[in-house]
């Protein structure tokens, strides 16, 4: 009797950490389709990302203590930064462009320095709790397992975005024109199509995405000023280890990275942290080109 | 203007033959690396205490950058996980001298040498898997997966850090717990690291690292293995990261694990750029630069270290070459 309790035990706890896990993984997918999408395209590794993701957070921290309607903190936050994120690439990326490559990395790290302190001098260094939207507040029960109504949301918010951001890469002109000058930009450019109008467009859609990502996790860890610092380094794992010039490749590698994290918290404690850099380490080992990516276009 | 102003007066020194610095170096016997470190001994010797902190800070900060810089501004290899050689330095220091008791300053960096030989090599032979801007964010997971198992583990104190228990004897008949004496022999270890980067990049394997800046594909073709002279650069420039790293412990009495943290991977970076990535002299000014913003504004304002971040930006965008890159072409 006591070896199927345990054995319960074990299969209850699964399901619990897959299920953080893959919540988890929600908010990585929607912060690494941006990165992925601008490193792609304009080849820029966008350090300051992941202050896209804090001020959002702060932004709809912000707007919802204004309002006190979530639905309205989310939209005020994601148009601030979208234009943040457009303005930054027309001043600070763009005089870049002809330049060695690698000059953006130092250049985004000084942005994302900027933008952290900004923040702290506006809403100061402590963290800020930020309240579960009633309507999402509380557990449900599922053959007996309590599941957190908010983590399911989160589940299906980031599922929908995916596929809203799938479908404008694939159904719309504008899509196509991005996914074109990914792999050809001279050619796309000698159609007569304005790609660096496309970068500015990109920028900001990536900087949104990242904004909705850190309005969807406030409510879970509340907003603090290095929270965008900590989350662009498994952002950045998340493009590598998925893979350059695959769509798919950052949404399954931020759901894996977020379910070890889960069975990681669950069975490791605070080891789980160091789960995605050695995983990342290992695939690159054996696979340098991630495990999505397109032949050529990682080495 | 002034830029314009120093372009005349250097064309003028040009046309007659020889610029001011030629002229000093013929006539000086230290040549003017030496009359530097000297200069700087004898500034030493005449500040006050605080001071003399601040300047030795800066001088080993200094060294790491330099190091840096052979393998960010020469090889055009961009590095961004560097706090794992000078961190790594700091930490074998400490535990080394915590562990093993009196070990003489030779043994310990000794030591860390081969234990920064060792690093570079794994390190870089993962992560030479990659070039570029992959380069970068592969040594910054590597850089970072060190820090966090290293905060994790508590036989080298965890998050809290490892203490030195005090500098390690030498076989000199002097006492490097004397301030002023541990500060001369880091200006030694500057000038030495300098006039050893000048010799070794103006030899053919310099040459060869900076022929892979220029044209990567290009030195392939004639012959050269491109990964066995990279990973020679990474070793390199890693070892006297980890030296630098070492006598920083030793000067502080302390290995912190903010020595490890990809932000310290971040700050060599702006040091280097800002002082004038590609020289020798650049990125310890960069250093310099950094250290006095730190020290000038942080009593002022809580916001020193977003003018650090705006510094770099202007840097980057209206002064591709740095500060040095103000006065010199060289």
């Amino acid at each position: 009797m006591a070896a199927s309790y345990n054995m319960d035990d074990i299969v209850v706890n699964s399901i619990r950490a897959l299920f953080n896990g893959v919540s988890y993984g929600m908010i990585l997918v929607l912060m690494s389709i941006g990165l992925s999408l601008v490193f792609g395209l304009m080849g820029v590794a966008n350090f300051a990302h992941g202050e896209f993701y804090a001020l959002g957070a702060y932004m709809g921290f912000f707007a919802f203590g204004l309002t006190g309607n979530f639905i309205v903190a989310m939209l005020a936050s994601v148009l601030a930064v979208a234009a943040v994120g457009g303005a930054i690439e027309a001043t600070t990326i763009r005089p870049l462009y002809g330049r060695d490559p690698l000059i953006q990395i130092p250049a985004t790290f000084g942005l994302a320095i900027v933008m952290v302190e900004v923040i702290r001098y506006v809403w100061g260094s402590t963290s800020h709790p930020f309240p579960v939207p009633e309507l999402l507040s509380g557990t449900y029960l599922v053959g007996g397992m309590a599941f957190s109504t908010y983590r399911s949301f989160l589940i299906v918010a980031g599922t929908a975005l995916t596929i809203l951001m799938w479908l404008f890469l694939v159904r719309t002109q504008y899509g196509l024109v991005i996914r074109g000058a990914i792999f050809d930009k001279e050619m796309v450019e000698s159609m007569g199509y304005r790609v660096s109008r496309a970068y500015t467009l990109l920028f900001g859609l990536g900087a949104a995405y990242a904004a909705i990502a850190g309005v969807l996790i406030a409510p879970l860890f509340g907003v603090f000023p290095g929270m965008g610092t900590q989350m662009i380094l498994l952002a950045f794992i998340v493009v590598i280890l998925g893979g350059m010039g695959s769509f798919k490749g950052p949404i399954l590698a931020g759901l894996l990275i977020g379910v070890l994290f889960g069975f990681g918290q669950m069975f490791v404690g605070a080891w789980a942290e160091v789960v995605p850099y050695a995983l990342m380490i290992l695939v690159l080992v054996y696979r340098p080109r991630g495990l999505f990516g397109t032949k050529g276009v990682f080495q | 203007m002034i830029p314009n102003t120093v372009a005349a007066a250097r064309t003028e020194l040009l046309e007659r033959g020889s610029t001011l610095v030629d002229r000093y170096r013929s006539v000086s016997p230290l040549g003017i690396p030496g009359t530097v470190g000297l200069a700087l001994i004898i500034l030493g010797a005449v500040i006050q205490p605080f001071h003399l902190t601040l300047l030795t800070r800066i001088v080993i900060l200094g060294i790491f950058c330099m190091a840096y810089d052979l393998l960010f501004g020469y090889t055009g290899v961009l590095s961004f996980g560097h706090a794992m050689f000078f961190g790594g330095g700091a930490y074998v220091t400490a535990v080394t001298l915590g562990e093993l008791g009196s070990v003489p300053l030779l043994g310990v960096l000794l030591i860390v040498a081969v234990a920064a030989i060792a690093l570079s090599l794994v390190a870089g032979a993962i992560a030479f898997r990659t070039k570029g801007v992959y380069f970068a964010i592969v040594t910054l997971a590597i850089g970072q997966f060190i820090y966090l198992v290293a905060i994790r583990l508590q036989y080298i104190g965890g998050s809290s850090g490892y203490p030195v228990p005090g500098r390690p004897s030498t076989i000199l008949p002097i006492d490097i717990n004397d301030p002023y004496v541990f500060y001369v022999i880091t200006v030694v270890a500057l000038v030495a690291t300098y006039l050893c980067f000048r010799r070794l990049l103006d030899s053919p394997v310099g040459q060869v690292f900076q022929g892979i800046r220029e044209n990567e594909q290009r030195v392939r073709m004639v012959g050269y293995n491109v990964f066995h002279y990279k990973l020679l650069v990474f070793t390199i420039s890693g070892v006297v990261s980890a030296l630098a790293g070492s006598l920083y412990a030793q000067f502080v009495l302390f290995a912190s694990p903010s020595n490890l943290d990809w932000i310290m991977s971040g700050e060599v970076l702006i040091m280097t750029l800002i002082g004038g990535a590609g020289t020798l002299v650049g990125p310890a000014l960069g250093a310099a630069f950094f250290i006095l913003i730190e020290v000038l504004l942080e009593p002022i304002t809580g916001l020193w270290y977003m003018f650090v971040g705006l510094a770099l930006l202007l840097v980057i965008i209206f002064l591709p070459r740095g500060i040095v890159g103000l006065v010199t072409d060289d």
